[in-house]
């Protein structure tokens, strides 16, 4: 704040109330899209549910159905979400664990069997491979009789955020917008009551960027969707009202809010200035073009900020973060669950999640109110500030060419990774001071309170097994001549122009799996190419504070890798620009890696430690297997540093079994710990 | 298929770290007759995706490769990243144990790694039929390359104006000069072009005439050209030798 007492007044704000403002249900819909907003339709509680085989999940959804829920939401496995089958190399320790596994179009029937999906709207969290797994669910639809005009949901599909912050990606990006824009396309034509993208904030944040900075990339990567359907021939009024926008809602609670106001503001002004939707005279709620103006948000709590020693406080975080998001305006939320840091939600988080939804929904007199804190100094400022900013961001994005360009010249993910070191950093500043100790600090009976989850945990292991049982017998069934041509015809369609959801379907229902169409894609696009690091002046040099200035005596070699399918890459970044502050020569493998090739590398490499992290599946299975693969190729003596998310019991088998004794865990441990270790072993 | 064994890999994983770590090493090191090959090119111009491409068909050959991946280090605090490996990733080259990669930082003009380079390809040949080696784009060792490998071949960017190749120090020594097409350089073609004109009708000392190719290092089309114009140059060294003997 610049002022010197701390606080606005009516000198510092002004308010242009008409022009920034407006009443609820109004351009430039600051206040909210509705007129009456919650008084009228309170927002959603949509909880995102899947694991295991498509059965288990069948089963979690009905009951989900019986406890009252009108929408439901897949969370696919991370096999899934890369587009390879449960068999694949790289599926090990992952297949059913954070979501259902999803191989074939028989898998993807199982998954909604007995459940009405003409009636209920249904919202997948998919991105690279979304056009097949759509493909999938409408060759399900076709097969019950249900015309593709019934269907109602969601189906995230946004490739670009994936390409600056979470990294499950296919193609090279050109190509991978092509395919999701061929199903935003086919949507519009076929499917008005569909959902076709939901272009995503909330994982750009979760990587690690600043409120503004997320409001800045979602949007430009709105901007980049809008002009290339308008580029294929549609007018903004046939598809811009089937736009969402998905965010974040972090701890600071003001910013927050002013950012869901400035964000509404932002994309308003967006559609009227820069694709030309006239600002309707009488504002009729079923006027496509009055729509196309809306900004309509998802939020989802901070997973982010939660804590792993005491998970219990976590529901007062994620209570705050509703709040936040509440205030904000928002259509729907999710509330993550107080364990998620621990693993993927049991159900009991799932059950304490919704009912903080349900507190402040039934409890709190909130929704009778419309934007309850317009015209209070501090909202109004941060608003028109996040605004400005937003604005800036978006034209720097403008002078690359573009979202597209600015994401291939590196330029979101280098902000977004230099805000993250430099939260790191406050972090580790702070963590010694005595207010704050209580965020680290370990509940005695915390034991108790995750036996349940270790509990849950243990049975999650038995899902590959059955899956990899169930893709055999489906791949030994089927006709293979028909999948072999039908590929051919995938690869020949992907060379040409057309839109490739025809084709797509065709492929399902001619039993190809997931990952043959996915693969056969590959064939003709090839692998996005990884990006070679986001290191930047200003993140080494924050680096160098974290490390305190320790240098390595020697040249000590490290080798980076992930294992499994999974990129998030905030703290392997993080710890790439520590090692190189340290003066290490780092050795970047890359993502999406085996446990075998690792190792081959280590040793190759002859490196003193090997990172490696793993956040989701089985995590004692990543370190297990890659300990005995440098075994095989003779590395027993280079030392592993391990980071994931993982149950504590899990950690001490890591830790006392493998003895693997460098395990970083989000929300507990910190680097320091890790670097006085490798001090240790270095020397000083 | 050929393989280099678990302690043939140890052992030069091992070595090639003494060898940079004690420059002054002495040791004594068999001749052997596996082909060297060094790639040039300034940063950026697609050297390690070309040298993928290159393993691959090497492999398909049955032959051993070990390929050295040179890149420099930070000056001021030593420090390197070395992220070309990452170029030579895919589900057959990950696992297979008739490739040896190995990333070498520069490590700066004190501890030159051209005292130790020599050795660490002479040792590197006695476990393989193909040794690769990747250099920085600039600096000591690119100059020195030449005295190190049997074929030298430059990679070049389409840019800027081609007439400048002439004056480039490094095209007086390649063999082999591929020029990456690559999509974003709309005039390589032109490039292409003249570059062949100007560079296609030179002859080294030893009468060899450098050959000028237009590659795509991403999509590997023409590749199979250019490594037909490697062998051939293997092919126009042993000749060489042989008529040497005979003479």
């Amino acid at each position: 704040m610049s002022l010197e007492n701390g606080f606005f007044g009516p000198a510092e704000v002004l308010i242009d109330y008409l022009a920034k403002l407006n009443n609820p249900g109004k351009y430039p819909f600051t206040r909210g899209i509705f007129p009456e907003m919650y008084r009228n339709k309170k927002p959603t509680v949509r909880q995102f549910a899947g694991h295991g085989c498509a059965r288990h999940t069948n089963e979690r959804f009905k009951k989900i159905i019986s406890l009252g829920g009108t929408g439901l939401s897949t969370a696919f496995d991370l096999p899934t979400l890369y587009g390879d089958d449960s068999d694949a190399p790289l599926s090990r320790h992952e297949v059913g664990w954070d979501g259902v596994a999803i191989d074939t179009i028989e898998d993807m029937d199982a998954l909604f069997f007995g459940i009405p999906i003409d009636k209920l709207t249904v919202s997948m969290t998919i991105n690279a491979p979304a056009a097949v797994i759509m493909a999938m669910y409408i060759a399900v639809a076709k097969k019950r009789g249900i015309s593709l005009s019934l269907l109602g949901g969601t189906i995230q599909n946004d490739i670009f955020k994936e390409h600056i912050a979470q990294n499950e990606v296919l193609y090279p990006l050109k190509y991978g917008f092509r395919l999701a824009t061929d199903l935003m396309e086919f949507s519009a034509r076929h499917m008005p009551k569909w959902h076709p993208v939901s272009i995503s904030g909330y994982h750009i944040r979760e990587a690690g960027s600043s409120a503004v900075q997320e409001v800045s990339y979602t949007h430009g990567d709105g901007i980049a969707i809008v002009d290339e359907l308008i580029r294929r021939g549609l007018k903004p009024e046939e598809f811009a009202p089937r736009l969402s926008f998905f965010f974040d809602s972090h701890n600071d609670f003001f910013e927050e809010i002013a950012k869901f106001r400035a964000a509404r503001r932002l994309w308003a002004e967006i559609m009227h200035k820069r694709f030309r939707v006239p600002i309707p005279e009488n504002y009729d709620l079923k006027d496509t073009k009055l729509q196309s103006l809306w900004c309509r948000m998802h939020a989802q709590t901070a997973g982010c900020t939660l804590t792993r020693n005491q998970p219990l406080t976590n529901l007062m975080r994620i209570n705050n973060q509703a709040l936040a998001a509440l205030l904000g305006g928002v259509q729907s939320i999710h509330t993550n669950s107080y364990d998620e840091v621990l693993c993927v939600p049991t159900e009991k988080g799932v059950r304490m999640a919704i009912r903080t939804q349900q507190i402040l929904l039934e409890e709190t007199n909130i929704t009778n109110l419309v934007d309850p804190l317009a015209g209070a100094y501090q909202v109004e400022y941060q608003t028109e500030k996040i605004y400005e900013e937003a604005k800036r961001e978006i034209s720097n994005i403008e002078s690359f060419g573009g979202m597209a360009q600015a994401i291939e010249e590196l330029y979101p993910q280098k902000k977004i990774h230099e805000n993250a070191i430099a939260e790191r950093e406050k972090i580790e500043k702070t963590k010694n001071d005595s207010a704050k100790k209580y965020f680290s600090a370990e509940d005695e009976n915390s034991e108790e309170d995750i036996a349940e989850i270790t509990e849950e945990v243990e049975k999650r292991r038995g899902y590959e097994k059955e899956q990899k049982e169930k893709l055999f017998k489906f791949k030994k069934q089927r006709y293979r001549a028909n999948v072999v041509g039908v590929l051919d015809k995938v690869r020949r369609a992907a060379e040409k122009k057309e839109n490739l959801m025809p084709v797509l379907q065709e492929a399902v229902e001619s039993s190809a799996t997931l990952g043959e169409i996915c693969g056969a894609l590959r064939d003709v696009w090839g692998r996005a190419k990884e990006i070679s690091g986001v290191s930047s002046a200003m993140s080494r040099k924050i680096a160098l504070n974290i490390t305190k200035g320790y240098k390595f005596p020697r040249p000590v070699r490290v080798l980076l890798a992930k294992g499994g399918h999974d990129g998030h890459t905030v703290g392997f970044y993080i710890l790439r620009d520590i090692f190189q502050a340290m003066g290490a020569e780092v050795i970047h493998l890359g993502f999406r890696t085996t446990p075998e090739a690792i190792a081959k590398a280590a040793v190759e490499e002859d490196v003193d430690f090997v990172g490696l992290s793993a956040l989701i599946g089985y995590v004692p299975g990543f370190f297990e297997d890659l300990k005995n693969s440098l075994r095989s190729f003779g590395g027993s003596h280079i030392e592993i540093i391990g980071g994931g998310i993982m149950l504590s019991a899990h950690e001490k088998y890591i830790k006392e079994k493998l003895e693997i004794k460098n395990i970083y865990v989000p929300g507990s441990s910190d680097f320091d710990e890790i670097i006085q270790n490798m001090k240790k072993r270095v020397g000083q | 298929m050929k393989k280099i064994g678990m302690f043939e890999r140890q052992a030069l994983a091992y070595m090639i770290s003494s060898f940079q770590k004690y420059p002054n090493m002495e040791m004594h090191i068999e001749k052997s007759d596996a082909w060297v090959i060094g790639i040039t090119g300034v940063t950026g111009a697609g050297k390690s995706t070309f040298i993928k491409k290159f393993a691959e068909a090497f492999r398909k050959k049955d032959m051993r490769v070990v390929a050295l991946l040179i890149d420099p280090s930070s000056k001021k605090r030593g420090w390197a990243i070395l992220g070309d490996r990452r170029n030579l990733r895919s589900d057959e080259l990950d696992c297979d144990k008739g490739l040896f990669i190995r990333s070498l930082a520069t490590r700066g003009e004190g501890l030159a790694l051209t005292d130790s380079l020599s050795k660490i390809i002479a040792y590197s040949k006695l476990f393989s039929d193909v040794v690769i080696v990747e250099t920085a784009g600039a600096g000591q060792t690119d100059v020195e390359i030449r005295e190190h490998v049997d074929t030298l071949v430059q990679v070049i960017e389409p840019l800027g104006d081609s007439l400048n190749l002439e004056k480039a120090g490094q095209s007086e020594e390649a063999n082999i000069f591929v020029v990456n097409d690559r999509e974003d350089f709309r005039s390589s073609k032109k490039f292409f072009a003249s570059a062949k004109l100007i560079l296609g009708e030179q002859y080294l000392d030893d009468g060899w005439q450098k050959k000028v190719y237009l590659a795509n290092a991403e999509t590997g089309s023409d590749i199979p050209e250019v490594v037909e114009g490697l062998f051939e140059h293997r092919e126009f060294l042993e000749q060489k030798q042989t008529t040497k003997l005979t003479t």
